[in-house]
């Protein structure tokens, strides 16, 4: 219906008001953190966000990035929550490619993230085009949280859930296992070559995760692309509907 | 050898039957431009602020048979992702681990 808000909300002064970057020389030590924290180096380190450092050096933060893989102290380097011009920065003569952008989503940055808030779900499909075609150009693969907020978050559903729960009724009843629409969904995500990041609060569902994540192709060809086609016709994210609510509420949430 | 136990003991390896019983034990990944691999799924630990849901659901999520988990230094969980790889049934090298940073002072 609509296309997206345009990438020009005011919600950046909240970003550069909430971040303080560090200096790049300090850019090191502050990764060695995350190693210490974890006790080993992550199989893939991410830049968090765009606004991570000052206006400018994102280039010199990736060749950093680029230094500390060439020394092996990190492995896969990638990025998050990037837009095409953020993307084009990085990849300008770059030795290393950002493997992954991560199209994050986090209820508690809400706020302060939804000016580069990217989440990947049919109903972002329209608006996430730029960038997506900038990936697949150079092989970057999408790794996508929010996967499941058009049946979470949105008030109804919206068209997707009488389908996505038709499609659950169809497998359920041909595999012999009950596959609910949450499931159907995260198929839908893997079958665009995009990697799901989920997450529950409900321990039954988290039990029920190792046996989503070994499933096989249960999806028709026709079914994907009458979920892509449904999906692009509405243009919905979290953050605009709970904007409208109540900013402040969510803000100091 | 800790990855077949722990789908066993979960009842997961039930699910190989025909005709979709090509190799349903394992979880399948996408190449990365590297040449690494990543598993299509994984578990994000940051729902959880209280490190205590962090290590616990974090477990949780490997012995289901999940391979992949994500942290941030701005989820406060880096420690307590660290600490579920260990306390779950699954070794360091056969779990996918991202993290992010977001070099900010505050």
């Amino acid at each position: 219906m609509t296309q997206g808000p345009p990438l020009t909300l005011p919600c950046i002064v909240s970003t550069a008001e909430f971040d303080d970057p560090i200096a790049l020389k300090d850019v090191v030590d502050s990764i060695q953190g995350s190693l210490d924290n974890l006790g080993f180096i992550p199989d893939l380190y991410l830049i968090h966000y765009p606004f991570v450092v000052k206006k400018g050096e994102l280039k010199a933060l990736w060749k950093i990035f680029e230094e500390l893989k060439d020394q092996g102290k990190l492995k896969s380097i990638g990025v998050s929550n990037f837009r095409p011009q953020d993307l084009e920065a990085v990849l300008d003569g770059a030795k290393y490619k950002p493997v992954v952008n991560q199209v994050c989503y986090s209820v508690h940055f809400r706020i302060f993230f939804q000016f580069s808030q990217i989440e990947y779900h049919p109903y972002t499909l329209a608006h996430l085009k730029p960038v997506l075609d900038i990936q697949a150009k150079h092989g970057i693969v999408t790794q996508s949280y929010s996967v499941l907020a058009p049946l979470i978050r949105h008030p109804t559903g919206g068209p997707l859930k009488p389908i996505l729960e038709r499609i659950a009724e169809r497998i359920s009843n041909s595999y012999g296992e009950k596959i609910d629409a949450n499931t159907v969904l995260m198929l839908w995500v893997r079958a665009q070559g995009v990697v799901v990041v989920t997450t529950s609060g409900n321990p039954d569902r988290i039990k029920n995760l190792g046996k989503i994540a070994i499933l096989p192709d249960l999806l028709t060809k026709e079914e994907i692309e009458e979920i892509t086609a449904v999906g692009k016709t509405i243009h919905y994210r979290n953050f605009v509907s709970l904007f409208r609510l109540s900013s402040k509420r969510i803000f100091f949430k | 050898m800790n990855t077949f136990r722990s789908l066993s003991r979960n009842g997961l390896i039930r699910l190989t039957r025909a005709p979709y019983s090509t190799n349903t034990t394992a979880v399948r990944s996408f190449t990365l431009l590297d040449g690494t691999s990543i598993p299509w799924i994984g578990w994000g630990n940051g729902t959880g602020s209280a490190q205590h849901s962090a290590v616990e659901y974090g477990r949780l999520a490997l012995e289901s048979g999940i391979r992949q988990i994500d942290t941030a230094q701005i989820y406060f969980n880096e420690k307590a992702t660290g600490e579920a790889i260990q306390r779950s049934p699954v070794s360091r090298d056969d779990v996918y681990v991202t993290s992010k940073r977001r070099f900010s002072r505050r």
